[in-house]
């Protein structure tokens, strides 16, 4: 075994086996198990109501009770009086009845429920009473059914959202725009999570080993380069297996969801783009990873561990600053938002919204990731010859990041 | 064989090493000794590159020491450190691997180095929970555990109980049987002064002594007599030629001008037959590092 895979295995088994970076993995299958369990228990006490219908018409009633019920009620039909029914209010046997009263040509309809009864969504039950209301006077009408349906069919209502570029109209369906923006920020935020755990991982692993002196066992062992780069792989492989866990937990969570949970409206998965998809992946893995490695890097030239934190605050506050900037990307094209898509560092945050909004198209954000994977090379770079020089460098040498702060002090 | 020759290292004005020289054959044990700061740490640095030298050069078998040498290297740095949250077993795994070692190996030969050093733990036991001494002694089973060829142990006794020194000195004894070249430092005479096949003693920086204890002792004359004989203090003292007497018990130490008063009081102490002893030999090297400290201050 090469000495680059021991390190590259060191760096995750030992990650795999701290509770804290398990919990963080698998939080998003816990954060998706707490809701389904939700939903679960909220379905089970509220359940299907069972109602009586009764009515001085009894071919009303009949074709009440025919109608369809989209499983918002169950209809007890043996209950056909309205003392019957009050009775078995009373007795809690139903949740409720509703009286039909038909005078000449006016239904009226009561709905009587019980408080602390399973409460009735009423609209399909008003649909159905509506629907043979008509019924019942286009029959006095004389009108076939043919013309019924003519006459009951909706206007067709659609909404087209355009948006121009170069003055050239390019077209979404609003629907697959709302699914990419919502999957856009969903992706945003996750990847801005992972850069603040990641960075200080890698920078809390290295600033130890050198402030515990094991980095001169590690330098009399294996190559600074070596070391480097076997740490950013371990690191590298911890990302993708996060993203891995957290994509699929996502994915059946939001298939769960649209089934049984209807805030997410229309949103379905067809209508991600696959291009959105792999867009997403890159700037995931190429943005976690161009701070996992400026990380590596602050964590080297750190003296002791304390002062790890204070390195990596301007590293964390970029993050931060792109993150709360792809907010204002969802609604703004202007000329800093769609320079800052391109730049390494803030690109991962503004690129995937201003795509998914419809303000860039697929070949200016490939060449964005195509700068920011250059820009991940530079960086392993530079992180490298760094890292290389400051690991066994324990002079108080002043750094960078401690000027502001001595100037104030 | 390491040879290390005319190694150089200033810290801005401040003295690391000047022209240091000194050969280690295999199965040699060479001490260093010096007081703090006198420039132990930055010799090792130098011959494990983790420091480079303003000059002078170190050569292991003949070649400078390159990263391929890595896995014969057991390096014991003066400041400990080990991963806290990781298991004896798991630690000393992954050293031995990054020095080449496989960890089956490694797992195969650990628990007669746990029973050999005495350490008190399980294999599965955090770092984090052993006492400092039997976190150092996983230390250096992690250290000589593959059986390196060229062993560096910056002041390895340091914080051992004598029981523990002497199982360290039997171990680095044994890998000296096995043929590694071994340096290690020390502020501590006596280990150093069983052990080692050459001392080096740093002052400053500089090379103050070299050679075998032997060597060394001898340099400085057969001046110590210990002395148990009729003769009574005041007779001692007004003696020609001794310069100090203290009395040990029932014995007395002298220190004498050359080596061949030590004739003359025999004679005299043995005027009247048989005494219980009288034994004249070179300083302690105790003593000698003593003396070289006193004599630059
Ligand atoms: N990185 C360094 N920067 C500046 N001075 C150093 C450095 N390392 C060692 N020194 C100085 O070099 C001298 C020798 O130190 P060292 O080799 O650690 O001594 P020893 O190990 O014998 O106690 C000391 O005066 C020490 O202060
Ligand atoms: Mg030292």
């Amino acid at each position: 075994m090469n000495k680059f895979m021991v390190v590259t295995r060191q760096v995750i088994r030992k990650n795999i086996k701290s509770p804290a970076y398990l919990f963080s993995l698998f939080f998003p299958v816990l954060i998706i198990a707490a809701i389904a369990l939700f939903a679960f228990i909220t379905n089970k006490t509220n359940q299907t109501p069972t109602i009586a219908i009764t009515s001085n018409n009894v071919a009303l009633r009949n074709a009440l009770i025919e109608s369809p019920t989209h499983g918002d009620y169950r209809v007890s039909k043996a209950i056909s009086t309205e003392q019957v029914a009050e009775k078995r209010l009373s007795h809690e046997k139903i949740d409720g009845y509703l009286n039909v009263t038909v005078t000449g040509q006016t239904v009226s309809a009561v709905y009587r429920q019980r408080t602390n009864g399973n409460s009735l969504d009423s609209d399909t039950l008003k649909n159905n009473l509506n629907t043979l209301k008509l019924r019942q006077a286009a029959q006095q009408l004389g009108l076939t059914a043919k013309q019924l349906q003519q006459l009951f069919a909706p206007a067709s209502y659609k909404t087209q959202n355009v948006a121009y570029q170069n003055g050239v109209v390019r077209r979404q369906r609003s629907n697959q725009q709302g699914a990419n923006l919502v999957v856009a920020f969903v992706v945003t935020f996750l990847i801005y999570m992972f850069i603040a755990m990641y960075t200080s991982m890698i920078a809390q692993e290295t600033a130890t080993e050198k402030g515990s002196h094991i980095m001169e066992i590690l330098v009399s062992s294996v190559s600074p380069v070596t070391q480097f780069f076997g740490k950013v792989t371990g690191m590298l492989a911890l990302i993708v297996l996060q993203v891995i866990i957290t994509g699929i937990a996502g994915l059946i969570g939001m298939q769960y969801f649209n089934h049984n949970i209807s805030f997410l409206g229309d949103f379905s998965f067809s209508q991600i783009q696959p291009g959105m998809v792999s867009v997403l992946v890159a700037y995931f893995v190429l943005g976690v990873m161009l701070y996992t490695v400026i990380a590596a890097m602050l964590g080297s030239m750190v003296t002791r561990q304390e002062e790890v934190s204070q390195a990596l605050s301007p590293l964390t506050t970029v993050g931060m600053l792109a993150y709360v900037a792809s907010f204002i990307a969802v609604n703004s094209n202007s000329l800093l938002i769609r320079i800052g898509s391109y730049v390494p560092f803030l690109s991962q945050s503004l690129m995937p919204v201003r795509y998914a909004v419809g303000n860039a198209a697929l070949s200016e954000v490939w060449a964005s990731v195509a700068i920011a994977a250059i820009a991940l090379v530079l960086m392993t770079w530079v992180a490298c010859r760094v890292y290389q020089q400051h690991v066994l460098d324990y002079s108080n040498r002043k750094h960078w990041y401690q000027f502001g702060r001595k100037r104030r002090a | 064989m390491l040879t290390v020759a005319n190694l150089t290292k200033r810290f801005g004005p401040k003295q690391g090493v000047e022209d240091e020289s000194f050969t280690i054959h295999e199965g040699e044990i060479m001490g260093l000794i010096g007081q703090n700061g006198a420039g132990k740490t930055t010799t090792f640095r130098m011959i494990l590159n983790l420091l480079p030298p303003d000059s002078g050069t170190v050569l292991w078998q003949d070649h400078p020491l390159t990263k391929d040498d890595y896995n014969t290297v057991g390096f014991l740095p003066e400041e400990r450190g080990l991963y806290t949250r990781m298991s004896i077993q798991d630690q000393v795994v992954y050293f031995a691997a990054l020095r080449g070692q496989k960890p089956a190996v490694t797992r195969k030969a650990l628990p007669q180095w746990m029973a050999r050093f005495n350490v008190k733990g399980k294999l599965t036991d955090k770092i984090k929970d052993l006492s400092k001494g039997n976190q150092q002694k996983v230390q250096l089973i992690a250290t000589l555990i593959h059986q390196p060829k060229l062993i560096i142990l910056d002041e390895p006794f340091s914080g051992l109980d004598p029981v523990n020194a002497q199982l360290l000195e039997d171990s680095i004894i044994e890998m000296k049987q096995n043929g590694a070249s071994i340096i290690f430092s020390s502020h501590d005479m006596a280990n150093v002064e069983r052990i080692s096949d050459h001392l080096l003693m740093l002052r400053n920086g500089e090379t103050v002594l070299s050679g075998t204890p032997d060597e060394i002792r001898s340099q400085f004359g057969n001046t110590r007599v210990r002395l148990r004989s009729p003769l009574d203090k005041a007779a001692l003292v007004a003696f020609p030629g001794v310069n100090d007497v203290q009395q040990r018990g029932n014995a007395y130490e002298l220190t004498l001008d050359n080596e061949a008063v030590g004739h003359d009081l025999f004679k005299a102490a043995t005027s009247k037959g048989y005494i219980p002893e009288f034994s004249q030999e070179p300083p302690s090297l105790d003593e000698i590092f003593r003396i070289e400290v006193a004599n630059h201050e």
